[in-house]
C-alpha cells in the first residue's frame, strides 16, 4: 500500500465499490462479490467505517419474500469524500475493483486508525 | 461429503446465531447482517467459509482474542506457579538454601503473576503497541519469562555449585524483613528509571540505561539474583513493546528475530560441545564457552547492525529529532537483541541439562552441572554486551555535527545593467 494513505488497501477496495454508485444501497454479499473480500474482512472494514460516520447503515424495508432481510451500506457525504481523496491518491485500486475476485490483496498494510 | 458440509452450515449458523450475545448490543446487527447474507451464497464451502467470517467478526468485536490470550497468560502462570511448587517441594531438592529457594521461588511467581495487571496500567507501562510486532514481542517474551522460571525450578534439584555458591545469601533461617526490603528495592529501581525518562525526557536514554544497569547489577550480587534478573527483563520487555515506547516495530521485529535465530544457533553449538562428559580433543569447557560467547557476540553486532540500517533507511535525514529518534533505536537494538539470543539456552537446554546432571558421574559433577551457571552468565552479560554496542552506535550519531549541504560557490558580484535586469551569472535574467 502507498505510504501516507490513511486507509488499508483492502478498505480502499471497499471505498471504490462504495463510491461507484454512491446513491445506491449496496448489501455485503454484493460487496464481497465486487471486492473479493472474504466476510471476515469485509464486515470488520464497515464496521470501522460506519462507527467513523464513513458509511450509513440500515436494514431493508419490508419483509422480501423467501429470504431475510439485508443490511444495506452506502457512502455518507463524509465518506464520499474521504473516499474521494483517497482514491485520488491511489489510483491503481480501481482496476482490481473492476476484476471481481481476482485480485484479492493479500497485504496487510494497517495505517491510520486500524483501518 | 455434501451433507457433512451441509451439516456443518446449518451448526455453524446456530453458533453464530448464539455467539451474536457475546458482542456488545449496538454491534449485534452486524452479526446478524452476516447470517442474512449466508443464504444469499451457494451452499457448500463458500456458504461455510461466509458464515466463518462471521465468527471472526465476533471474536473481533467481543474482543475475544484479547481476552483468549489473557486467559492463556494466567493459565500459562498458574500452570507453571504449580510445576514450580512440585519441583520444589517433591522431596528431591538438594540445594543448599532449601527454604530460600522456595520462598523466592514463590516471591518470584508472584511477581509474574501480578506483570499482566501491572503491563495494563496506563501510568505504569501503558498498554502494548498497536503494531503486530510488540504485540508478538510482548506475547512470545512474556511466554519466554514464564518458562524461565520453570525452568530455574527445575534445576533447582541439583547442588548447582555456582547457583547456590557466591550469588547466594548466606544460609540461614527465614527473614521476612530482609526479602521485604529486597523486594521494596527492586520496585524502586524500577520506579526510579520510569520517573526519571517521564519528568526529564532530554537526559540521554544511554545515561539513564546505564544508571539503571549499575542498579540492577547492585541489587543482583547482593540481593537475590533471579528475581531481579526475570524483574528486570521484564520490565524492559514491557517498557520497548508499550504504546509510547520510542522503540519502532521494525527495531523490535528485527532485533527479536535475529536474536532468536542467533540463540537458536548457539543452543545446538552448547548442545554438540556439552554432549561429551568429559574435556576431550577440540573444544574443552575452557574454550566452548568463550567460543559461544563469540557467536553471541556476532549475532548481537548483526542484530544491532540490521536493526540500524533499518532505522537509518527509514529516517535517513539530519534534522536532530530523527537524530535522536535513531540513536534511540541504536540503543534498543543492542540489548533486544542479546536478550532473545540469551533467552535460548535456558528455553531450549533445561530438560538437557537436569537430564544431563543427573546421569553424570560424581567426579564430573562441576562439568555437568555448569550449565545453568553459563546461562545466568549469558543472561546478564549478553543485553550488557548489547548495551554497550548500542551505546557506542548512539553516541557515535548525536555527536556526530549534523552534516550541512555544501555551499554555494562564490558569485560574481553583479553590475547594475541599464535596462533595469541584472545578470545572475548563469544566463537567467530576473527582472528587478
Amino acid at each position: 500500500m502507498p505510504r501516507g494513505s490513511a486507509f488499508s488497501a483492502q478498505t480502499l477496495l471497499v471505498l471504490t465499490a462504495l463510491s461507484a454508485q454512491p446513491a445506491d444501497w449496496r448489501h455485503g454479499y454484493d460487496l464481497a462479490k465486487q471486492t473479493g473480500l472474504k466476510s471476515g474482512t469485509l464486515y470488520p472494514i464497515l464496521v470501522r467505517l460506519a462507527d467513523r460516520g464513513l458509511v450509513e447503515a440500515r436494514w431493508e424495508d419490508g419483509r422480501p419474500a423467501g429470504r431475510p432481510p439485508r443490511h444495506l451500506y452506502r457512502l455518507s457525504s463524509e465518506g464520499l469524500a474521504q473516499a474521494a481523496a483517497a482514491l485520488a491518491a491511489v489510483p491503481a485500486v480501481v482496476p482490481r475493483v473492476a476484476a471481481p475476485r481476482r485480485a484479492a490483496p493479500r497485504q496487510r498494510g494497517l495505517a491510520g486508525e486500524g483501518l | 461429503m455434501g451433507q457433512a458440509l451441509d451439516g456443518m452450515t446449518r451448526a455453524l449458523e446456530r453458533l453464530l446465531g448464539r455467539c451474536a450475545g457475546l458482542v456488545p448490543a449496538g454491534r449485534r446487527g452486524w452479526v446478524e447482517a452476516v447470517r442474512a447474507e449466508a443464504g444469499e451464497l451457494p451452499p457448500g464451502r463458500a456458504r461455510l467459509g461466509w458464515l466463518a467470517g462471521g465468527l471472526w467478526l465476533v471474536a473481533r468485536e467481543a474482543g475475544m482474542v484479547r481476552r483468549i490470550g489473557y486467559g492463556l497468560g494466567i493459565a500459562a502462570v498458574a500452570v507453571v506457579s504449580a510445576l514450580a511448587v512440585r519441583y520444589l517441594w517433591s522431596g528431591a531438592h538438594a540445594g543448599r538454601n532449601d527454604g530460600w529457594d522456595k520462598a523466592r521461588m514463590l516471591l518470584l511467581v508472584a511477581l509474574l503473576a501480578g506483570l499482566p495487571w501491572v503491563a495494563r496500567r496506563r501510568g505504569v507501562f501503558g498498554p502494548v503497541g498497536l503494531s503486530i510486532a510488540a504485540r508478538a514481542v510482548r506475547a512470545g517474551g512474556s511466554a519466554a519469562l514464564v518458562v524461565l522460571v520453570l525452568d530455574f525450578a527445575r534445576v533447582e534439584h541439583f547442588p548447582v555449585p555456582t547457583l547456590n555458591g557466591p550469588w547466594n545469601p548466606p544460609a540461614g533461617p527465614w527473614n521476612w524483613a530482609q526479602e521485604a526490603a529486597a523486594l521494596v528495592l527492586i520496585g524502586a529501581c524500577l520506579a526510579a528509571v520510569l520517573i526519571v525518562t517521564a519528568r526529564r525526557p532530554q537526559v540521554h536514554p544511554a545515561l539513564v540505561a546505564w544508571c539503571a544497569v549499575a542498579a540492577g547489577l547492585v541489587l543482583f550480587f547482593t540481593v537475590a539474583p533471579v528475581q531481579v534478573l526475570i524483574a528486570a527483563y521484564a520490565a524492559g520487555l514491557l517498557a520497548v513493546t508499550s504504546r509510547r515506547s520510542p522503540v519502532t516495530p521494525a527495531t523490535l521485529a528485527i532485533s527479536a528475530g535475529i536474536g532468536a535465530a542467533g540463540g537458536l544457533l548457539i543452543v545446538v553449538l552448547w548442545d554438540l560441545t556439552r554432549a561429551r562428559p568429559a574435556p576431550g580433543p577440540g573444544m574443552t569447557p575452557k574454550t566452548d564457552v568463550p567460543l559461544l560467547f563469540v557467536l553471541l557476540i556476532a549475532a548481537i553486532a548483526v542484530g544491532t547492525g540490521v536493526a540500524a540500517l533499518a532505522a537509518h533507511r527509514a529516517n535517513g535525514t539530519n534534522d536532530p529529532v530523527a537524530v535522536r529518534a535513531r540513536a534511540r533505536q541504536y540503543l534498543a537494538a543492542g540489548p533486544l537483541t542479546a536478550a532473545s539470543a540469551a533467552l535460548m539456552l535456558p528455553l531450549f537446554r533445561a530438560s538437557h541439562a537436569v537430564h544431563f546432571a543427573a546421569v553424570c558421574p560424581a567426579a564430573q559433577r562441576g562439568h555437568c552441572t555448569a550449565a545453568p551457571a553459563v546461562w545466568m552468565i549469558f543472561l546478564v552479560a549478553g543485553p550488557l554486551i548489547g548495551l554497550a554496542m548500542g551505546t557506542f552506535l548512539s553516541w557515535a550519531t548525536t555527536a556526530q555535527p549534523p552534516r550541512r549541504p555544501p555551499p554555494d560557490p562564490p558569485r560574481e558580484p553583479i553590475e547594475p545593467q541599464p535596462d533595469g535586469s541584472r545578470s545572475c551569472g548563469v544566463g537567467v535574467f530576473v527582472k528587478i
